[in-house]
């Protein structure tokens, strides 16, 4: 064993922690390296030096400190063991817990979620009213993807034709709401949902709720809101290529209220006085839009309707579908009055009048 | 067989009699550990009632593979590491008089930047030999400390003070000889010869 190799064991060849043969060179060596043995003889003074040190006193409270401590610290667990355990009733609780908050988070987003829509409704319905007109099939291509938005209480609908919004009036009628006399002016203003104080104005599922239980009439009801939805579609496809912005907080200008009380207020006449028995029975689509000046697309209209219409000053047009049979309904509204110009359907690709 | 083993058992069965007199039995040595391991003796008391509270608090996961005095000087060691390090990020880079601390009146320690004056080690000479020993284990690295302490003042044996602070054999050696011989030479230049 060389110089180094003894100098670090010598610590532990004093606790006898070295292997025979070890401590048979160590020895060895120490006969020979005086350096090694002072060492030796330095680290033994060392460590009886440090055995020497005397022992500090415990104070004389300490024992009765610590049992005060231990006795608290016992109270504090049986109590906490009380509470919460054991396991097999703690973690229960826990995961019930868990559940009542996520249902109640999810109904929380649930109602929440619909109070947004209408004030986005009512900006966008106004962006798009200020907006060129804009080409059916693009409108109502993006007007499915507004329908794609989420509608609390939507009823499931037969597979439509993309022009025309559905309205089940066999199942309104079936079911009538109890009228409520004295919401009886069933268009009033703060079921819109182009009114101008957009917050206040439901989303187009919770009008047709809420129509469903205070209008006269169910049918009108519903007529009145799905013509309101599919309003306010158009009016967010054409938001959306206008890049109308729904933070657009602008209040809606009155002419567009009055339009869109004149569409309640015929989509009601419509399904009071105009609407056939049949279809109050089975599914029927509709869809209502003003005649604007431009009767190009019209051009089959007989010359008497066609005056009619430029004369009036609030002319719309009802289009309605019934198992593949199209009608259309031409009104002029006035202040006090609805006045129906003339009907139409569509036979073998021709419209004619229907008198 | 460990001559506490029917005290801890009773005590783990809520038998507070017995707790108490593994109290009584253990809590001056490991005082002792504590001080010599946090070198201030009121931190060294705050740490041997964590101690024993812990350990009755853990009493029922002790299995008895080792002694308790054992397993109870673990315990005291590592709250005493625990204390060493508030104590050191309390105190920050502030220089404390490490021979004659001075007690404020909140109880912290005054502070005592270096000087020019004799350094803290020259003013050692002045008292006895005990006390040199002691200032000569304090002035070691925590982890020579703590092997020199459990060997050379506890008396562990070299397989106890691996388990407690879960490090080879081999490791234990080599930081008792470098702690040994630390304190020796501390020792030397103060003493002049051993």
């Amino acid at each position: 064993m060389d110089h180094n190799d003894a100098r670090h064991k010598l610590s532990d060849y004093i606790d006898n922690a070295v292997m025979e043969h070890e401590r048979i060179a160590i020895e060895e060596h120490l006969k020979t390296c005086a350096i090694c043995a002072d060492a030796l003889v330095e680290l033994r003074k060392t460590i009886d030096q440090l055995k020497q040190i005397e022992e500090v006193e415990t104070p004389p409270w300490m024992t009765m400190k610590i049992m005060a401590q231990v006795r608290a610290d016992t109270k504090k667990k049986t109590w906490a063991e009380r509470l919460f355990q054991p396991l097999q009733i703690k973690l229960p609780i826990q995961a019930i817990a868990v559940v009542f908050l996520a249902i109640g988070a999810f109904y929380m987003y649930k109602n929440i979620q619909p109070a947004s829509l209408p004030s986005e409704v009512g900006t966008q319905d106004f962006a798009a009213e200020r907006t060129a007109p804009l080409g059916q099939a693009k409108k109502d291509q993006l007007a499915k993807t507004y329908d794609t938005a989420p509608r609390a209480q939507q009823a499931p609908q037969a597979p439509q034709a993309p022009e025309y919004k559905a309205l089940d009036m066999k199942q309104e009628y079936e079911k009538p709401a109890p009228p409520k006399p004295t919401e009886a002016p069933v268009f009033a203003k703060k079921e819109s949902a182009y009114a101008p104080p957009a917050p206040q104005a439901a989303a187009p599922s919770l009008l047709r709720e809420q129509a469903g239980i205070s209008a006269g009439s169910a049918a009108r009801s519903a007529a009145k809101n799905k013509a309101a939805e599919s309003y306010a579609a158009d009016s967010v496809a054409a938001n959306a290529i206008t890049g109308g912005s729904a933070a657009n907080n602008r209040q809606l200008p009155p002419n567009i209220t009055a339009e869109m009380e004149n569409i309640q207020r015929l989509l009601a006449y419509f399904a009071d006085h105009d609407l056939p028995a049949d279809m109050k029975r089975t599914g029927l689509k509709l869809s209502p839009e003003p005649v604007r000046d431009n009767l190009a697309g019209i051009a089959w209209l007989d010359d008497v309707t066609k005056k009619q219409l430029v004369a009036c000053k609030n002319a719309y047009r009802i289009k309605a579908e019934l198992n593949d049979k199209k009608q259309l309904y031409f009104y002029c509204i006035e202040e006090a009055a609805i006045l129906l110009l003339d009907k139409y359907e569509l036979i073998n690709g021709n419209w004619s009048g229907m008198r | 067989m460990d001559e506490d083993a029917v005290d801890v058992a009773r005590a783990s069965d809520g038998d507070l009699n017995a707790f108490e007199r593994l109290v009584a039995k253990h809590q001056k040595r490991m005082l002792n550990a504590a001080f010599r391991l946090v070198g201030d003796y009121d931190e060294a008391c705050e740490v041997v009632q964590d101690a024993f509270v812990a350990a009755h608090r853990n009493l029922k996961t002790f299995r008895g593979d080792a002694k308790f005095t054992t397993w109870l000087t673990t315990i005291t060691l590592n709250l005493s590491r625990n204390r060493l390090k508030q104590l050191r990020s309390r105190r920050g880079h502030i220089a404390f008089s490490l021979d004659e601390p001075i007690r404020t009146e909140n109880g912290d320690l005054a502070m005592d930047p270096p000087s020019k004056e004799p350094s803290v080690l020259d003013r050692l000479e002045q008292r006895d030999v005990q006390a040199r020993v002691q200032d000569c284990v304090k002035a070691l690295e925590p982890d020579f400390r703590e092997v020199l302490v459990l060997r050379d003042l506890q008396e562990f044996s070299y397989e106890e003070i691996g388990d407690m602070l879960k490090v080879a054999a081999g490791t234990v050696k080599s930081r008792l000889f470098r702690a040994r011989e630390s304190v020796k030479d501390c020792l030397k230049r103060f003493m002049g010869e051993l």
